[in-house]
């Protein structure tokens, strides 16, 4: 296997544009070398992207710019501020400590686990990814960019540069819930992120809600959303909410949790995140 | 060999004191030495090729393409082994009559669970080692599976072994009184099925072995990560037919056992004639993945039990059956472990009826082995969880109830009706001592608090009893075991009076080096610093029936020590009394001072003893006494010795998801003498760590194909630090009448009494409820089940009424 260390994003997509099709991107390697030591991947080439700095930038002035090197652990710290605390949840979520000081966020989306902690928090931002190549650059949404369990539409001579999110306004609030057994260390059997905007009259005006771990990846629950939607937080709303956040969704059964434990369990994490959301959004 | 009852006036500056861990600035310094870290000149490498079938037999296997790689030494299948190796030896046979179900190391004919060794081979390297594996072509020609207990007592089952009637390895069953009577006139009876699923001591250093055979001399050395290095080097012989005396085992540092390493595994025996075949050292170390299938499993239990009660809470009664999960082969210990829980499942209750069965089932998962606490986890879990159902039944309280069905200490020795005789306890004082302490932390409050907030918050009880020093090795062969359990120890100052301290019993982390050092320095009268502790080979070290298991390290080699200790004094004296013209009698030793008692001036050091015993003897030496400082003691104990404790847990469960979080535990607890609080402390906290990851979150899970689909730590889930609450232990001290310096073994108390543990405190949250925990691990959707089942009955009951 050849290793290929860059400290430049040219370098790197060089090594794409020509070696792509058998490279697997690096970063933390917290996925990664593991995949490989099961023998789950067997790339021809590893391309180590860890030194390249101009991927590890944060922007929080206006809209977010994320750089893929950015770690759960810069992102736990609550750095984007108090818009955005279901991003810091589910990055102090990922892993452990270890794991979270080197697993970046790239790595995380461009893994494409049905359970990935940062996944639904950044779908309830609206979050896109900005990819490159040699031969350009494109930005897409993350919910468009995320295919199935572990696909993305990344080209093989592309590398995820940026994540990007606007800037949350006034009277949102947001959180990432998250069950499993252990409270680290664990790979999650639901995790739910919610984001809600209220006007003054306490009216929510927009609502996104993702799930994690109930299908082959995390997605949308566009049926609680727009029943959250057009009217106070009042507990009919949220109780359609609650039993439309399974519509389209088939939760899987595997050895963490069936499905069954998680048809119960999601529509109560709802009305919790509910609560908090709006409880941080002031209303 | 006279025996010296200990004087009056023996120095206690070190017993008692919670003196640091000797063994972990190395450890912690990353210069410890493990198996791993050991290169022999010449040495090759191992690795083992396993069978992804359940059952199966085994047509044909072809190693000609894997020979072939180069950097291949050697591939061996089950047929070479067999021609130079004996089946793996099995040392407990409690049942008896009972089927002995053996294999060789590697599979001969047919494979009875994934991951049983298959084919082995041996390259210049591990790497080259593995690549050769995925050269073997094995075909299989699958059987039928057997893939849990139903499946293996099904009337129609497929056996795993065509002549035996059915899957039943064997069943023994102990009555005492009159239990059918017992039942038929008692007020109450409760009854319950309980499951504890498949888990293991997972040691983090997974096993080990290097094996040098010498075709020169036809001796065999072996570095081994083992509990029990003279048991592995009786085994070694018996299956390889090799002279024990040519024979060495010397045991590096071990990270981690619990009694997973005390068993003795077929990979010991296939590097061993991987060795003799190549003529060069071998080393087979298991990885991660190996070690999920490759080491012994255990907890896999059901437990059919009924207690019977009359109105006032005293028990009359405790009948049922303990079902071993076996694997598809016996270990080491067979059906040791699931015979254990019988053993202990009245507890520290006074039960004058009974009727207890055991009952081995083999079924195609791995070998069941040895882990700490060797069955009387699962004997916990009957009597704790049957009395806190009674409790609930007859509307007392669960302290009460317990305080009531206990021996008084008057009433030691207690007879507990089958096996053992628990040899003292002041168990209602340990009781009480536990329900004090909650009090004082103030959980009561914290609980009201938690209610009235609307959160579900408990407090679960587990009052449980270690019977430790395993043990008196008449009794324990007239049990069924195979092997010794007495502990022998050689004591011996130098020429320059320091000492050095060989024991057979092994340290892998509980600190045995440390409290042995202890004992030695108090029992001599000498400074801690003068001791040297020197264990884990076979060719130096003295000969410990069983090994480092049965809590028995602390009691047994600690009453050795005492017992030589006492003599060498003695002999330190005589000498001394001596150099200084005084009579022995007249004489004391303190801090490797001896002196004339009430004449301090008058005195001589060690040193000089030891010159006077080794090198310069005239005038100085006793006429008739032997040159050199050396005493060797073999204790085998009259009885055992049982400890006890009442630990409680203060925990919440979230009714949505059916988690739980631990919010505090604490133990009150009786091991006798303490020689090092510090130690015993960190032994209950190990322990009990483990039992609440046994109890929350570790399952070794096997599908209907009796496949394994949880043989990672993404699957398996350990206890982190996140997991464990805060623990608070609280010592009361009741000698062991029948262990000099009346020490108990306190290695197994924290995995004995946390499983059900966590079962009370879940049934205590959800009181309202009526919540009974039966199956362990109690995970969230297990939980959730229970929940909903349970407001479903009340909602019912409810619209019943209406």
């Amino acid at each position: 296997m050849e290793l290929h260390a860059v400290d430049s994003l040219d370098a790197a997509l060089d090594v794409l544009a020509t070696r792509g099709e058998r490279c697997q991107v690096l970063a933390g390697g917290t996925d990664v070398m593991v995949q490989l030591a099961r023998g789950e991947i067997t790339p021809a080439a590893l391309l180590h992207v860890e030194r390249i700095e101009a991927l590890r930038g944060i922007e929080v002035d206006g809209p977010i710019t994320l750089g893929a090197l950015v770690t759960h652990r810069e992102l736990a710290k609550g750095v984007l501020g108090d818009g955005f605390r279901s991003v810091a949840e589910s990055a102090a979520t990922v892993g452990g400590r270890q794991t979270q000081v080197v697993g970046t966020i790239g790595g995380n989306v461009c893994n494409a686990s049905p359970a990935a902690d940062t996944v639904p928090a950044l779908l309830v931002h609206d979050a896109t990814v900005t990819l490159r190549s040699s031969a350009g650059s494109r930005t897409v949404p993350l919910s468009a960019f995320l295919v199935g369990r572990r696909a993305t539409t990344r080209a093989p001579d592309e590398l995820l540069t940026a994540i990007g999110m606007p800037a949350t306004g006034e009277g949102s609030g947001d959180v990432y819930l998250k069950v499993g057994r252990r409270s680290a260390m664990e790979v999650a059997i639901v995790g739910l992120a919610m984001r809600l905007r209220f006007d003054e009259a306490g009216t929510v005006t927009e609502a996104r809600v993702a799930l994690a771990s109930v299908g082959p990846r995390p997605q949308r629950a566009t049926g609680a959303e727009a029943a959250l939607v057009g009217g106070p937080l009042e507990p009919d709303r949220v109780d359609a909410a609650a039993s439309a956040v399974l519509d389209g969704v088939e939760p899987v059964d595997d050895l963490r949790a069936t499905a069954a434990y998680r048809r119960r369990v999601v529509p109560g994490l709802l009305r919790r995140a509910a609560g908090i959301c709006a409880q941080r959004a002031g209303r | 060999m006279t025996i010296v009852e200990p004087p009056v006036t023996t120095q206690t500056r070190y017993t008692g004191t919670p003196v640091r861990r000797t063994e972990d600035p190395r450890l912690l310094a990353g210069r410890g030495e493990y198996v791993d870290d050991v290169t022999v000149p010449k040495m090759i490498e191992a690795a083992v090729l396993r069978s992804p079938e359940a059952h199966a037999r085994i047509l044909s296997i072809d190693t000609s393409a894997a020979r072939a790689l180069p950097g291949v030494f050697d591939v061996i299948t089950g047929a070479d082994l067999a021609a130079v190796a004996g089946q793996q030896p099995v040392i407990w046979f409690p049942i008896p009559d009972q089927r002995i179900a053996k294999t060789h190391a590697l599979a001969t004919d047919r494979v009875r669970w994934v991951g049983q060794a298959v084919a082995a081979v041996v390259a210049v390297d591990r790497y080259v080692a593995e690549d050769a594996l995925e050269l073997i072509d094995v075909e299989y020609e699958p059987l039928p599976v057997v893939a849990d207990l139903d499946a293996a007592l099904a009337p129609d089952a497929p056996k795993l072994y065509d002549d035996w009637p059915d899957n039943v390895s064997g069943s023994l069953t102990y009555t005492f009184g009159e239990p059918d009577e017992a039942f038929a006139a008692a007020d109450v009876v409760v009854k319950e099925s309980f499951n504890h699923g498949r888990a293991f001591g997972c040691p983090l250093e997974p096993r080990g072995a290097i094996v040098d055979w010498d075709a020169f001399s036809d001796t065999i050395d072996v570095w081994l990560s083992t509990q029990a290095p003279n048991l592995a080097r009786d085994l070694l012989s018996e299956v390889l037919g090799v002279p024990v005396h040519k024979i060495r085992v010397r045991t590096p540092n071990l990270g981690g056992g619990f009694g997973n390493k005390f068993d003795f595994y077929g990979e010991e025996v296939i590097a061993a004639v991987l060795s003799r075949r190549t003529g060069r050292p071998v080393k087979l170390i298991e990885d991660r993945r190996d070690s999920f299938f490759a080491t012994s499993h255990s907890r896999d239990q059901r437990l059919d039990f009924e207690m019977a009660l009359t109105n006032d809470g005293t028990i009359v009664g405790l009948r049922g059956i303990s079902y071993g999960v076996l694997g598809g082969a016996l270990g080491t210990v067979g059906s040791g472990p699931p015979w254990a829980s019988v053993l202990t499942c009245m507890g520290p209750y006074k039960i004058p009826n009974l009727d207890v069965t055991v009952k081995a089932v083999m079924t195609n998962r791995s070998p069941y082995g040895s882990y700490r606490g060797w069955g009387v986890p699962k004997g916990n879990i009957v009597h704790e969880r049957l009395i806190e159902i009674a409790a609930r039944e007859l509307g007392m309280d669960r302290a009460e109830i317990r305080r009531k069905n206990f021996p008084a200490p008057e009433e030691f020795p207690h007879f507990s009706g089958v096996a053992f005789t628990y040899d003292s306890g002041r168990y209602a004082d340990c009781l009480d001592l536990a329900m004090s302490k909650i009090e004082e932390l103030g959980w009561r409050e914290r609980q009201a608090q938690a209610r009235a907030e609307g959160r579900s918050v408990g407090i679960g009880y587990s009052f449980h009893v270690e019977p430790s020093a395993y043990g008196p090795s008449r009794i324990l062969n007239l049990v069924g075991l195979a092997h010794s359990g007495f502990d022998e120890v050689t004591l011996r100052m130098d020429s320059i009076g320091k000492v050095t301290v060989y024991s057979g019993q092994i340290n892998m982390g509980q600190g045995t080096h440390t409290i042995y050092a202890q004992l030695a320095a108090d029992s001599l009268g000498v400074p801690m610093d003068d001791i040297v502790v020197v264990t884990g080979d076979t060719d130096s070290c003295p000969y410990t029936g069983y090994g480092t298991g049965g809590s028995r390290a602390a009691p047994l080699g600690g009453a050795a020590i005492i017992r030589a200790g006492e003599r060498l004094r003695a002999k330190l004296l005589r000498i001394g009394a001596q150099l200084l013209e005084a009579s022995p009698d007249d004489m004391e030793i303190v801090d490797g001072v001896l002196s004339v008692r009430g004449a301090p001036g008058r005195s001589v050091t060690t040193r000089e003893i030891g010159d006077a015993a080794y090198r310069r003897l005239l005038d100085r030496l006793p006429e008739g006494e032997m040159p050199t400082l050396e005493e060797v003691d073999v204790f085998d104990p009259p009885n055992m010795a049982t400890s006890y404790g009442c630990t409680a847990l203060l925990a919440e469960v979230d009714r949505e998801t059916g988690m739980v979080s631990l919010i505090d535990c604490l133990q009150a607890h009786d091991c006798g003498t303490v020689i090092n609080p510090m130690l015993v402390d960190g032994q209950l906290a190990g322990g009990l760590a483990q039992a609440l990851g046994g109890a929350l979150l570790e399952e070794l899970i096997y599908d209907d194909e009796g496949q394994l689909r949880t043989a990672s730590f993404m699957d398996y889930l350990l206890p982190t630090a996140m997991e464990i609450p805060p623990f608070h232990f609280y010592h009361q001290e009741t000698p062991a009448p029948d262990i000099p310096g009346g020490i108990k073994g306190v290695g197994e108390a924290g995995t004995i009494a946390g499983v059900s543990l966590v079962g009370s405190a879940i049934d205590d949250a959800l009181s309202d409820l009526g919540v009974t925990v039966t199956r362990f691990p109690v995970t969230p959707p297990r939980l959730l089940d229970l929940i909903r089942a349970a407001q479903i009955s009340a909602s019912q009951a409810k619209e019943g009424s209406a």
